[in-house]
């Protein structure tokens, strides 16, 4: 357990928490007093996590153990053989494969054309209302029918995507591209369309933080002479780091549990070069068979966990480095 | 040249200069040149809408002509009444449009609630295990919402049987999966607010003899409303988007919007996409034109209210 | 069950009124407490008996009176009184005095309005009797399926009464989820069907629902392109790829830039036309428990579909992304004389409105290969009683109504679908404004259901990735189907 324990520090350091707790003995009536308070405002969220967050936690590891029955009715305890069975199984491996690459792909995307979005939209020019509400758009598409609609506007028949490229000469209506139907293109497509909904969840993040910076500090670097993206780089984004932190935890766990943006848009196929684990998850509990689909969640959890700490390690080395 | 036109523009017009907040973004001074970056990144951040209007627009046969109609021959509001009318076993899209508003106002207000206070004691107090309780908070939201169906459900069917309570079938299924479903992420983007706030304002604060917790309420709650107001936009989408528990845990009667679109633009083997973009359209743009004019009134109200006071 | 709560004393009623005060909140009157009796009639539910553990709890689905016993009172140290109050709290519900009995019914969303209609025709006629409300569910099948299986575990006998598909009934038997309704219905009773609509709810012996409708797959054809081309029909495989590339190359000109439509992407409907192709060839997938998929002739079926997209290029390159709904698209366009799909194409395809091949399409069962016949794959959808509903006599009744000759035969005239009776589907005045229901009963008599599985979903998920990958021509179709061979052929 105390390995676990030690990333969350950083988790501390880098958005600044001073909580070095102090050896109990050595607490003063002052500090005793705002632990309580402390404690007085965790007690409501704790209740509620514990209330209806637990019992699914350990419910799903418990499942992980047990094999046979169906829909969770009649299991019996199998050990460790369905972590075996993960471990032999080509799909879990492919599927594993591509939320990884999706996962730093999009969360990548996200993060950069997020951030830059949230940059040009803080910019005072008239009209820029408009950006706002650009920011807002996609991600205000319910996802259960953006999918529905972005695989229409790529649909190999009648998208919208063929039409105009016939249109423009590019193609003719008889060589129309297979946009969904080719593993490359299905697999881009997928990529483009997360980055596309989810980046305005950072510029909405990079937004508020932005508007926290001081004017002075610009001024500041303005009157040292630094260029524009001088000061990006060396005043900007540094201030920025406690949120450009929380958006990025707050997209990996997400992006790794991506389920509705690609079931809705091809399913996983061409045959299976798609599918994600959240899509095997799925299809695993509609088999009915919910020892390997708590397996394989059990599985996303531990991932999201190492990617969290993978991004924030190498984020605060290369913070340290500069 | 970037610096010759920087200074004639701020020579003409230096307060709507561009970025006269950031500096650098002088080296795009030629107003054509930012417009055309503007107009491309709302072209692609707006695609898909535009196109769900145009098709929402479109006789049945143009949605799948072969290859598609970019502009509708006679646009026409059919659609849009076919989306308002249909009927869902006695309900309509407004019932559904009521349900997501109330479970997701409801759900946000509960979870903001919840997670100002969580978030404010790990940004700001100290205390034991504060790590391992952060890591305990993080940890419950990281197994993905599938798994949980179940096990969640039968929490709410517990609730019925010790307290008395019906959940499953009504709104407040939803509501209370929502509430408890955001804290985790609330909390995390609260945190990073908290912290953007200098130390010495509350130890002022608290010098002028307030206490910690007024200190909270008065100085600290007012100075992060931006970062409260889009942790709550945050929150409140991710709620108003919500499918997999809206789908399971409800009943005709309480089904949200996103549940409705898709039941009233399926039929088994063929999507209407006519009735499924109207229905789109209607269910967003209200919604980002509400956050838009929300964000202007409610922000610099509160700020310049709480600056004052 | 019923008869158990009956027997309930009547000085319990009181903490009924409290828990009835519970029941009230609910936004839909018809979810009913918990049946007090459901352990019994849960068979995989298994009888752990007193002591309690968190991971007894886990295992099993909450139970209200196990839970209740354990938790609450065996907490005050009164655990033999829990299922007691419980059980009177059963008879407050309906069940006792029988006044008006509010019934559920989950069926997906139908935008002909028509079973609204039959719902409230049937409410009009069963007043102050049996109130139904009708619970719409999202069309995608997927969707459909985790809000019964959310539903049943959810244990609160709402719905009472289910609108599944043909492939479900095993899935949702198996686990204790439906009722048997053998006792409702005899060997005369069913004879009013078509054989296949009354057996395919039949899971180890015992009748756990009947079909409301039928679907097939069918050849759909252009009456005038074969009439030009020839004139008869082409049953078998060589004839009709034979007659494509005649049609492809002689209509070009006329818009004609594709041969035979089949569905391709990844949905059930991929397992569905494999099969038929197979059975077309004389095979099958074996018996439940012992499936090949792998066989010779399992393969040439697949090879087929793969070589009409890739070799002979009689059918579109992107096949692999084309649904029913896209099949007709096409086909409405007059780009495809042949083509493979359910039955809901008909109307539409000759919807003079919306098609230019209105009027010039016929219908044939499936093509085979030569020396055999071709049969359809068989769909539709499947009416039962939650093994967790109060009112299952009611239930009944309701599930009667909607299969008598007259509500059927609205059913077909207003809605298209297909009669699981034959008198409804050869009444003259049906097929008057359903011309094709005259053929409808040969192409149904040749049609083949899919193996009756406990877990068809465990079987198709394999497959459908297995087929799609192939017509994506990611892989051959014999690696395709070794590959799924391991996954597949225990499946019972």
């Amino acid at each position: 357990m105390q390995a676990t324990f030690a990333p969350t520090d950083e988790v501390r350091e880098s958005t600044g928490m001073s909580g070095a707790a102090l050896p109990p003995g050595r607490r003063g009536p002052l500090a005793r007093r705002e632990e309580r308070l402390a404690f007085a405002m965790l007690t409501p969220v704790l209740l509620a996590l514990f209330a209806l967050g637990l019992y699914p936690a350990i419910t799903t590891v418990w499942y992980s153990l047990q094999s046979g029955g169906y829909q969770g009715i009649n299991t019996s305890y199998a050990g460790f053989a369905n972590y075996i069975r993960l471990f032999h199984d080509p799909l879990f491996w492919s599927s594993l494969r591509f939320s990884l690459l999706f996962s730093i792909i999009t969360v990548s995307g996200q993060m950069i054309l997020g951030t830059a979005l949230a940059l040009f939209a803080n910019a005072k020019f008239p009209g820029r209302w408009v950006l706002r509400a650009a920011i807002l758009f996609p991600w205000a598409i319910p996802t259960a029918t953006n999918s529905v609609i972005w695989a229409y506007m790529f649909n190999y028949q009648y998208g919208l995507f063929n039409s105009i490229l016939i249109h423009l000469h590019v193609i003719t209506p008889a060589t129309t591209i297979n946009w969904l139907g080719g593993t490359t293109s299905a697999t881009v497509l997928i990529y483009i369309i997360a980055i596309w909904k989810a980046n305005s969840l950072v510029a909405l993040l990079v937004l508020a933080g932005l508007q926290s910076i001081p004017d002075e500090i610009y001024e500041a670097a303005r009157v040292d002479g630094a260029t524009y993206f001088q000061t990006l780089w060396r005043v900007t984004l540094p201030l920025l780091r406690p949120t450009l932190i929380v958006a990025l935890i707050v997209r990996i766990i997400e992006s790794l549990q991506a389920f509705d943006i690609i079931s809705a848009f091809t399913n996983g196929s061409p045959g299976t070069s798609t599918q994600n684990l959240g899509l095997y998850i799925y299809s695993e509990i509609s088999n009915g068979d919910f020892g390997y689909s708590s397996t394989i969640a059990t599985v996303v959890m531990v991932l999201t966990v190492a990617f969290i700490f993978f991004y924030l390690r190498t984020l605060t080395r290369s913070a340290s480095a500069r | 040249m970037a610096h010759i036109a920087e200074q004639a523009d701020q020579a003409r017009e230096p307060s709507i200069a561009v970025g006269s907040k950031q500096p650098g973004w002088r080296f795009l001074s030629s107003r054509a040149a930012l417009y055309l970056i503007v107009a491309v990144v709302v072209l692609v951040q707006f695609f898909p809408i535009i196109w769900s209007v145009l098709t929402s627009l479109m006789s049945p046969a143009e949605t799948t002509s072969i290859p598609a109609t970019l502009l509708p021959a006679h646009p026409s509001l059919t659609n849009y009444q076919q989306a308002l009318t249909s009927d869902i076993g006695g309900f309509k899209i407004g019932q559904f449009y009521l349900n997501s508003v109330i479970v997701s106002t409801v759900s946000t207000i509960v979870t903001m609630f919840l997670a100002m206070l969580a978030a404010y004691a790990f940004a700001r107090l100290n205390f034991r295990f504060k790590s391992q309780i952060l890591l305990i908070v993080l940890a419950l939201s990281l197994f993905p919402p599938l798994a949980q169906l179940i096990p969640i459900l039968r929490i709410l069917i517990l609730s019925k049987t010790i307290l008395g309570i019906q959940l499953f079938g009504t709104i407040g299924a939803l509501i209370v999966p929502y509430s408890v479903l955001g804290l985790p992420l609330a909390i995390l983007i609260l945190i990073a607010f908290f912290q953007e706030i200098p130390k010495d304002l509350e130890e002022a604060a608290m010098i002028d003899g307030m206490s910690r917790f007024q200190a909270f309420l008065r100085v600290i709650l007012p100075l992060t409303i931006p970062g409260f107001f889009t942790t709550a936009i945050i929150v409140f989408v991710g709620n108003w988007n919500e499918y997999l528990f809206a789908l399971n845990y409800t009943t005709t009667s309480s089904y949200t919007l996103p549940v409705g679109i898709v039941t009233i633009s399926q039929s088994e083997y063929v999507t209407n996409f006519g009735i499924l973009t109207a229905a789109t359209v209607m269910a967003v743009v209200p919604l980002v034109v509400l956050i838009l004019l929300l964000e202007r009134r409610i922000v610099s109200g509160l700020t310049a209210g709480a600056v004052k006071g | 069950m019923v008869s158990d709560e009956r027997a309930a004393p009547d000085h319990f009623s009181h903490a009924c009124v409290v828990r009835k005060k519970g029941d009230c909140m609910a936004v839909n009157d018809a979810s009913q407490p918990t049946t007090s009796g459901h352990e019994a009639s849960s068979p995989s539910a298994p009888g752990t008996g007193a002591s309690w553990s968190l991971l007894d709890d886990l295992k099993t689905p909450l139970s209200r009176r196990r839970l209740l016993s354990r938790g609450v009172i065996a907490g005050i140290g009164a655990t033999a009184l829990g299922p007691l109050i419980l059980s009177a709290c059963g008879t407050s519900s309906s069940a006792a005095k029988k006044g008006l009995v509010n019934l559920t019914y989950y069926a997906l969303q139908d935008n002909t309005g028509e079973q609204t209609a039959e719902v409230n025709l049937f409410n009009q006629q069963y007043a102050g009797k049996i109130h139904v409300d009708y619970q719409v569910l999202p069309t995608v099948a997927t969707d459909q399926y985790q809000k019964f299986v959310t539903a049943f575990q959810s244990q609160s006998g709402s719905p009472d009464v289910v609108h599944i598909d043909v492939t479900w009934p095993a899935q949702f038997a198996i686990p204790g989820w439906l009722a048997p309704i053998d006792h409702y219905v005899n060997a005369q009773y069913l004879t009013q069907f078509f054989p296949s609509a009354g057996t395919v709810g039949k899971v180890n012996g015992k009748l756990y629902g009947i079909q409301r409708y039928m679907d097939i797959g069918m050849f759909y054809y252009r009456t005038d392109l074969v009439k030009k081309y020839g004139g008869t029909l082409p049953t078998t495989r060589d004839a009709l790829t034979a007659m494509a590339q005649q049609i492809m190359q002689g209509e070009a000109a006329n818009g004609v830039t594709t041969g035979i439509l089949f569905p391709g992407k990844k949905i059930e409907a991929i397992v569905d036309h494999w099969l038929e192709n197979l059975w077309g060839a004389g095979g099958d997938i074996g018996t439940p428990g012992n499936l090949q998929v792998n066989g010779q002739t399992q393969i040439d079926a697949l090879q087929f579909m793969h070589d009409l997209i890739y070799t002979s290029k009689l059918s579109p390159s992107g096949t692999n992304t084309l649904a029913p709904a896209d099949l007709l698209a096409l086909f409405q366009k007059g780009a495809a004389p042949f083509m493979r799909n359910w039955t809901f194409a008909y109307t539409p395809a000759n919807d003079p409105k919306a098609s230019k091949v209105a009027g010039n399409v016929g219908v044939a069962p499936m093509w085979s290969t030569a020396g055999n016949q071709g049969h359809g794959c068989t769909g539709g959808w499947v009416l039962g009683i939650n093994a967790f509903s109060q009112n299952k006599d009611e239930a009944w009744t309701f599930i009667d109504f909607l299969l008598s000759q007259s509500t059927q035969k609205s059913m077909s005239e207003n809605a298209g679908l297909i009669s699981s009776r034959p008198d409804v589907v050869n009444d003259p005045t049906v097929q008057a404004k359903i011309p094709y229901f005259s053929q409808i009963g040969t192409i149904l008599g040749s049609g083949f259901n899919r193996p009756p599985l406990q877990n068809y979903n465990a079987f198709t998920t394999p497959m459908q990735a297995a087929i799609n990958g192939v017509l994506s021509n990611q892989m051959s179709a014999a690696d395709a189907l070794n590959g799924v061979q391991s996954q597949v052929g225990a499946i019972k």
